[in-house]
C-alpha cells in the first residue's frame, strides 16, 4: 500500500528545522492520509519533548566557560607565541612527522591550560573567602586541621617565613576539594591554596613565577608533589620575600 | 572579546551538550570540547566565512570524537549494511523518558549511529549540514538516524518498566 513506502520518509521528517523538499512527496501523502498524520504528527510531538529533555539536562560547566573566555589571545604575535610555547613549537618542528610529539604538545598545551585554570579559580576563591574556619598561626596545627578536614595528608611549603600563617579553611578549586591556608603577608591578606596536582592533571607542570595579574599577586608552583597556589594583596616583592629562600621554591 | 571569541563562543552550549550525550559523562566531554577549542584556535585562520563557524565547530567535535573512538574502541567506518528489522510500529518516543534514559540508551548505540543522531537533536543542524559537516552521503546519515532512533528506542523498551508497555498500547517490535 502507498503508506509503507512514506514510512521512512515520514518517520524521518525532522521536527525541528523542517523542511528538505525531498520530504515533499511524503508529506503531501500525510496530507490526505489520516492514519498517517496522526502518526508523523504524534512522532514529532514527542521528538520534541525528547530534545528539550536533552537540551536542559547539560548545562556548560563554569570551569569549561573560564576555559574558553581564558584562552591565549589570537592577537598575540606569532613571535610572541614562539616566546611562550619555544620549547613545544620547537620540538614540534623537528618532529613534525611524529604523532607522539604532536601528543606530547596536546598535553603540555593542556597541561599549561589547566595551570591556568587552577590559577583562575584560586583568584576566584580568594576573592569570596574572608574569614579562615580555623584560627591559628602555627604551620604545623594548621596542616594537621587542614589534614583532619580534608582527609588526607596537607603540608605546608618548607620555606614560607614563620609568622605569616593565620590559619585555615577547607576550599575547592573547581571540583577538587582542597586545603586554604591563610595567610598575611606585608599586612595584606593572601591564600594559599595547597592541592594534589594529579587530579587537575598538571603533576610537573605547576609554576608560575609571582606576577601582578587580575587585581593580585598570583603565583604557583610545586614542592616536592604538592602543588601551590598563592594569591595575595601584597605587591610582587613582598609577595617574594615572605619566602626565607627568597624564592618560591 | 577577540573575533575568536566573539564567534565561537555563543556555540558552547551547542557543542558541550552534543559532547555530554556523545561521551556520556561531563568529564570527557569537558576534556573533548576543551579540545575542540584548542584546535578551532590554532586553525582559526581557515575560517574564511564566519557564518559558518557553527559547522566548522561542529566538523571538529565530531572529529574528536571518532579519533577518540578509533584510540580507545576501534570505531570503524564500515559500509552500512540494509536493516533487517521488522516495520517500526510505534514511531514515537516512551512517555516519561528522562534525560539519564536517553544518555544510557545512546550508549548502547554504535559511535557512528550514534554521533548523526545526537547531531540531529542537538546540533541545529540539517540532515544536509550534518552529512556536510561529518563528511557522509546524505542518504547514509538519514539512515543512520533512523536506525539510531529505532534502536535507542528499543533499549528503552528492554530497560523501562513493565507499566510502559501500556504507553506502548501494547505493541512490540519498536
Ligand atoms: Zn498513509
Amino acid at each position: 500500500m502507498e503508506c509503507s513506502r512514506y514510512r521512512e520518509p515520514l518517520d524521518l521528517v525532522p521536527s525541528f528545522d523542517c523542511c528538505d523538499p525531498v520530504f515533499t512527496p511524503a508529506l503531501d501523502h500525510a496530507n490526505i492520509c489520516p492514519p498517517c498524520r496522526e502518526r508523523l504528527a504524534s512522532r514529532l510531538k514527542s521528538e520534541y519533548s525528547i530534545k528539550l529533555t536533552m537540551e536542559a539536562s547539560a548545562p556548560v560547566p563554569e570551569s569549561l566557560n573560564l576555559f574558553v573566555k581564558n584562552m591565549p589571545s589570537e592577537k598575540m604575535s606569532p613571535g610572541r607565541w614562539m616566546v611562550r610555547y619555544g620549547v613545544i613549537a620547537a620540538s614540534i618542528l623537528l618532529m613534525a612527522t611524529s604523532t607522539i610529539s604532536s601528543y606530547r604538545y596536546w598535553q603540555s598545551y593542556k597541561m599549561e591550560a589547566a595551570v591556568e585554570q587552577l590559577r583562575l579559580f584560586s583568584v576566584k576563591n580568594h576573592e569570596i573567602r574572608n574569614t579562615p574556619e580555623f584560627l591559628s598561626d602555627d604551620e604545623k596545627q594548621v596542616a594537621q586541621w587542614l589534614s583532619g578536614r580534608l582527609n588526607k595528608v596537607v603540608q605546608l611549603p618548607k620555606n614560607l617565613k614563620p609568622g605569616s600563617v593565620v590559619g585555615a579553611s577547607p576550599s575547592a578549586l573547581g571540583e577538587h576539594p582542597v586545603g586554604a591556608v591563610h595567610l598575611v603577608i606585608d599586612g595584606n591578606r593572601s591564600t594559599l591554596y595547597t592541592f594534589d596536582p594529579s587530579p587537575f592533571g598538571v603533576n610537573g607542570a605547576v609554576k608560575k613565577e609571582p606576577s601582578y595579574e587580575m587585581g593580585h599577586t598570583v603565583a604557583a608552583w610545586e614542592e616536592h608533589g604538592v602543588g601551590y597556589s598563592l594569591v595575595s594583596d601584597a605587591p610582587v616583592e613582598s609577595m617574594r620575600a615572605s619566602f626565607v629562600s627568597g624564592a618560591m621554591r | 572579546m577577540d573575533k575568536f571569541e566573539e564567534l565561537t563562543v555563543p556555540h558552547l552550549g551547542t557543542l558541550y551538550r552534543q559532547a555530554y550525550y556523545l561521551a556520556g559523562n561531563r568529564d570527557d566531554a569537558e576534556d573533548m570540547v576543551q579540545d575542540t577549542y584548542v584546535k578551532a584556535r590554532r586553525s582559526f585562520h581557515t575560517l574564511k566565512d564566519s557564518a559558518k563557524c557553527k559547522p566548522w565547530l561542529n566538523s571538529i567535535l565530531y572529529r574528536i570524537f571518532i579519533d577518540e573512538y578509533r584510540r580507545k574502541k576501534h570505531y570503524v567506518e564500515l559500509t552500512d549494511v540494509p536493516a533487517q528489522e521488522p516495520e517500526d510500529d510505534d514511531s514515537r518516543w516512551p512517555e516519561g523518558v528522562t534525560a539519564e534514559g536517553i544518555k544510557t540508551a545512546l550508549e548502547s548505540l554504535d559511535p557512528k549511529y550514534r554521533l548523526p543522531l545526537v547531531a540531529h537533536y542537538l546540533s541545529g543542524q540539517s540532515y544536509q549540514e550534518i552529512a556536510d559537516t561529518m563528511e557522509i552521503p546524505l542518504g547514509t546519515v538519514m539512515s543512520r538516524i533512523h536506525r539510531a532512533k529505532r534502536t535507542v528506542k528499543k533499549e528503552f523498551a528492554r530497560h523501562s518498566r513493565p507499566s510502559l508497555g501500556v504507553i506502548h498500547g501494547g505493541r512490540h517490535g519498536m
